[in-house]
């Protein structure tokens, strides 16, 4: 389901660049009410993790938001948006996923590595790509390509606490916010496009846009709703 | 008292249904009378209505019947082999299919209870359903028999396989339970766990190729032919080739767009090979020992039942998440427990499961082997035969203390399988206890018995009166571990809470007053013919005994030598020791200990765990001890 937002677009008069392409770039907020992420206590692992750890699953500092997967699609997207897939990184470290959230066009490579003291089974819970899990021990690796656009589960099944997501996006404009809610995807070729939002928690909002050859700033809010409720199988 | 237990004598343990002159002439069910013999089924009067009538039948029996006699109308339901006598099997000769409809009428209606004096020994499971099925709803049933019998097979089976013909079949024989559109949202599903599968997402928890991956065409014939162990799909083996093939394009159809992606990206998955398997030696125990403690024991636990750490965040019922399998009853294996089986199981995983793949980037083929190796050191390799005769050994002195003296290892074992109850009141489609082992022993004044069952959760009050063994995670290496006296003051104090519901397990004696040809209903007897219940529940932790008239209707027995109880808990197995004095006011008096005399005796177990309480607990038919 896609929600409505408020949509604040300021065109900013800059000189024109030569190429028809402009940068999207702007500000993601909510201003629901957050409480302070949950802190987790690792109990018996406290000498192989750190003794505790943060829930990430909804990191909002002064009403900016951090890992929204920003990307393009529409018909435009399909004709105009290309680029060869790439090599991502997600490593088991400290007992958390780094990152916690990766975003990689279809066709791109995950590598899984382990650093990690102990043993950490990591299971996906994907619909279009195949699921993975393989129980992986102290410094195994394995790589998984991910075939299909979808938002991908990370998870382990030893440690409850450890959670990731792999947001694999049609294309290879996107962009994932940064700890101040802000994103940027560069040299967008001109066109009509949808660009959407997605937060693990928060749900999934989007909206139609028009790219010209000139920057345009989006300052997005995700609305205070019930968050979207993700499923398994 | 008139209790003639002939000494060795040897209780009726086969059934045979009730002859025509055993048939009553009438019967009263809600109040209306039926004289058997002119009574005849009014459906068949509406031909026009007979697709109709079975197809309404067929969501009756799959909500009430399937269980027992399985989804082939052959008595080889879920719980065909937790009771004896087993379920009927409608396709045998002489089954209800020969016999008049108002036998079959009789049948249903009044169940086992309604059986004749001569049947009584039997005891039978089958249910009175003259409080839940109307008239009606009866013979809509028997109609959906009837009509099941007569045509086992989908009609005009085709010369050549293909959807269409796989449609049909479908929707004949498989759409009860998966759906009309294989969404696995069938009639029952809510009453089976494992649910029957979602088909259109094209993703199999049994395969030959990788985790995730679409299985072969050959692995989907395997698991039609196969059928999946201790679980409600059956196996399809009869269905002709034919029809089996073109449920196959079915399978591929439902799940198209997996199945159709591979295809257009020519990327059929590759079966894994298993290798030749090595020798067995105790060495590769050892090694799949130590591996299985860092790989398995976390979801599986220690000794293989299920109990890991893990599984409190993996297991989740209501959304099918089902249970690590428990290692130690390979026979609930649904791929099979050769170690060839075993092998594939490792390297591909369960999809759709917590169940991993175990990858050969970093496990070498022994590896996988070892760990075979040692997963069947779990467990009996068969499934342990069932005696209706539990022989009670004979010790002098004093009898074996608690649940760990070693003197039980002398004593016999006996296995014995329980059933959910789903005959009476409120019903438990799926139980955790669905077996347990007994020891008995008796020195001529006291008797004890050792009862040990599986149960992957306990009830965490008992930490605070007992031994509990935990299963633990798996070990770190030294430096990583932390010892119990490091952990936080506020985690080793937290005193244990108790669980909502206890676990709890009874003993149910015939009696005291009930002849060997007359034993008491097994569901805790009734009105006029009550049992003796020895009754151990976790919390308050303790033993005590009753007298049931029936499920729910039980009253504590007073003026009785006291019924001792000792129990312990260790890697998701209960072990129980209930001990008594017996004396005159007990159904199993100390007369009845003389050599070869009879104690007739049936188990039932809850699992609080899984919110089991009441009439919602699993139930063993009668058994009967034999004095030494
Ligand atoms: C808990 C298991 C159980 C369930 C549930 C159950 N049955 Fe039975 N049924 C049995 C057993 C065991 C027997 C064989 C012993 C006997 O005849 O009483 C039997 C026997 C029968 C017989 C008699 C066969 C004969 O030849 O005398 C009929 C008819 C029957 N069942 C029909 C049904 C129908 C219809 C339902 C569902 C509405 C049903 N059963 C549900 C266990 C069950
Ligand atoms: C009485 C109910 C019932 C009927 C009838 C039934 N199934 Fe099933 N089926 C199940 C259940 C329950 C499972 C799940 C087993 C599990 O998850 O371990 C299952 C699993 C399966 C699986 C899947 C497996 C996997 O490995 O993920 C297939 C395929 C399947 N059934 C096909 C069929 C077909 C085809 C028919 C008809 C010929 C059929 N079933 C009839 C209950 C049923
Ligand atoms: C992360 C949890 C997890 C780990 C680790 C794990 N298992 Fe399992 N295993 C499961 C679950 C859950 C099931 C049952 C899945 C189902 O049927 O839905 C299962 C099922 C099985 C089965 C039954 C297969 C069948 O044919 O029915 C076997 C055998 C098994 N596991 C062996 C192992 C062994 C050996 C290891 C270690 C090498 C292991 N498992 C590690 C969770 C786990």
């Amino acid at each position: 389901m896609l929600r409505t937002l408020t949509f604040i677009t300021l065109l900013t008069a800059l000189p024109l660049s030569p190429a028809l392409a402009g940068t999207l770039k702007g500000t993601i907020h909510y201003n629901g009410a957050v409480a302070e992420p949950p802190v987790i206590d690792t109990g018996k692992y406290k000498k192989a993790c750190p003794v505790e750890l943060k829930d990430e699953s909804l990191l909002v500092k002064d009403k900016a938001v951090k890992n929204v997967v920003v990307w393009l699609s529409g018909k435009d997207a399909k004709k105009k948006l290309k680029g060869k897939p790439g090599t991502y990184t997600l490593d088991q470290k400290d007992c958390r996923y780094e990152p916690h959230v990766t975003v990689m066009t279809k066709g791109s490579e995950l590598e899984i590595l382990s650093s990690d003291p102990i043993n950490h089974n990591i299971h996906t819970y994907s619909f279009d790509n195949d699921p993975i899990n393989i129980m992986f021990t102290p410094g195994q690796e394995d790589v998984q390509a991910f075939e299909e656009p979808e938002p991908v589960k990370v998870e382990c099944d030893l440690h409850a606490w450890m959670k990731a997501w792999v947001f694999v996006t049609p294309n290879p404009y996107f962009s994932l916010s940064r700890s101040d809610g802000t994103f940027e995807i560069p040299d967008v070729p001109s066109g009509k496009y949808t660009l959407n939002f997605w937060h693990e928690k928060l749900g999934e909002v989007s909206q139609k846009i028009t790219v010209g050859d000139d920057p345009q700033e989006i300052n997005v809010e995700f609305p205070d709703l019930t968050p979207k409720v993700t499923q398994k199988h | 008292m008139g209790l003639a237990f002939a000494l060795g004598l040897s209780p009726a343990w086969g059934f045979t249904p009730p002859a025509a002159e055993d048939v009553p002439e009438s019967i009263t069910v809600r109040g209306k009378t039926h004289t058997l013999k002119d009574l005849t089924n009014p459906l068949w009067a509406q031909p026009e209505k007979i697709p109709e009538f079975v197809r309404q039948g067929s969501d009756l029996y799959f909500k009430h019947c399937v269980f027992c006699h399985g989804d082939l109308l052959n008595g080889e339901g879920l719980l065909a082999d937790r009771f004896t006598p087993r379920p009927a099997n409608f396709h045998t000769k002489d089954s209800i299919f020969d016999r008049p409809e108002s036998y079959a009428f009789w049948r249903i209606m009044k169940g086992g209870p309604g059986l004749p004096q001569k049947s009584e020994p039997w005891n039978s499971v089958m249910p009175a359903w003259e409080d839940v099925l109307s008239e009606q709803d009866v013979w809509k049933i028997i109609v959906f028999i009837f009509d099941g019998v007569a045509n086992p097979l989908t009609p005009d089976t085709p010369q050549e396989a293909s959807l269409e013909r796989g449609r049909v079949v479908y929707e004949d024989k498989c759409a009860i339970c998966h759906g009309p559109e294989g969404a696995g949202d069938g009639v029952s599903a809510e009453q089976m766990s494992p649910r029957p599968r979602n088909l259109t997402k094209g993703q199999y928890k049994i395969r030959s190729t990788p985790f995730g991956k679409i299985p072969t065409d050959d692995d989907l014939h395997a698991m039609l032919v196969h059928g999946y162990p201790e679980t409600t799909m059956p196996s399809w083996r009869h269905l002709p080739e034919v029809d089996l093939q073109s449920l196959i394009l079915l399978l591929k159809e439902f799940g198209k767009k997996k199945f159709e992606r591979a295809v257009k990206k020519n990327k059929m998955p590759e079966p894994v090979v298993v290798p030749e398997p090595p020798q067995f030696t105790l060495e590769s125990v050892e090694r799949g020992r130590k591996l299985f403690l860092q790989n398995c024991s976390g979801c599986h636990g220690v000794k293989g039942r299920g109990d890991g750490e893990s599984t409190k965040k993996i297991v989740d019922i209501a959304t099918d998440a089902i249970r690590p399998r428990n290692l130690s009853q390979p026979w609930t294996f649904r791929r099979g427990s050769r170690r060839e089986d075993l092998f594939m199981t490792l390297r591909t995983g369960l999809s759709t499961t917590a169940m991993p793949r175990f990858s050969d980037r970093i496990h070498p083929d022994q590896n996988i082997w070892d760990l075979v190796h040692y997963v069947q050191t779990l467990s009996l390799l068969l499934k342990p035969q069932v005696h209706k005769n539990l022989k009670m050994t004979r010790v002098e002195g004093a009898l074996p203390q608690g649940p760990e003296d070693p003197r039980w290892q002398q004593i016999t074992s006996f296995f014995v399988p329980l059933g959910s109850q789903i005959m009476q009141g409120e019903k438990s489609y799926f139980t955790t206890v669905n077996n347990l082992w007994v020891e008995a022993v008796h020195n001529g004044k006291e008797i004890a018995l050792r009862i040990r069952w599986d149960d992957p959760t306990y009830d965490p009050i008992l930490e605070s009166v007992t031994k509990v063994v935990e299963s633990p995670a798996p070990p770190l290496p030294p430096h990583l571990r932390v010892e119990e006296d490091e952990e936080e003051e506020h985690l080793a104090a937290a005193s244990p809470e108790a669980a909502q519901f206890p676990d709890a397990l009874a003993v149910q004696l015939a009696g005291p007053e009930s002849a060997l040809d007359n034993l008491p209903y097994l569901l805790n007897g009734d009105e006029s013919n009550p049992v003796t219940l020895w009754k151990w529940q976790s919390n308050p932790n303790g033993a005590r005994q009753f007298t049931a008239r029936g499920m729910g209707n039980t009253s504590p027995i007073e003026n009785t030598s006291p019924l001792n109880s000792e129990v312990i808990f260790e890697y998701g197995q209960y072990s129980l020791v209930l001990k008594k004095k017996l004396d005159q006011t007990d159904p199993a008096h100390p007369d009845r200990l003389l050599p070869g005399s009879i104690i007739p005796i049936a188990f039932n177990a809850w699992d609080g765990g899984m919110k089991e309480t009441g009439t919602r607990r699993s139930v063993s038919n009668w058994f009967y001890l034999i004095a030494d």
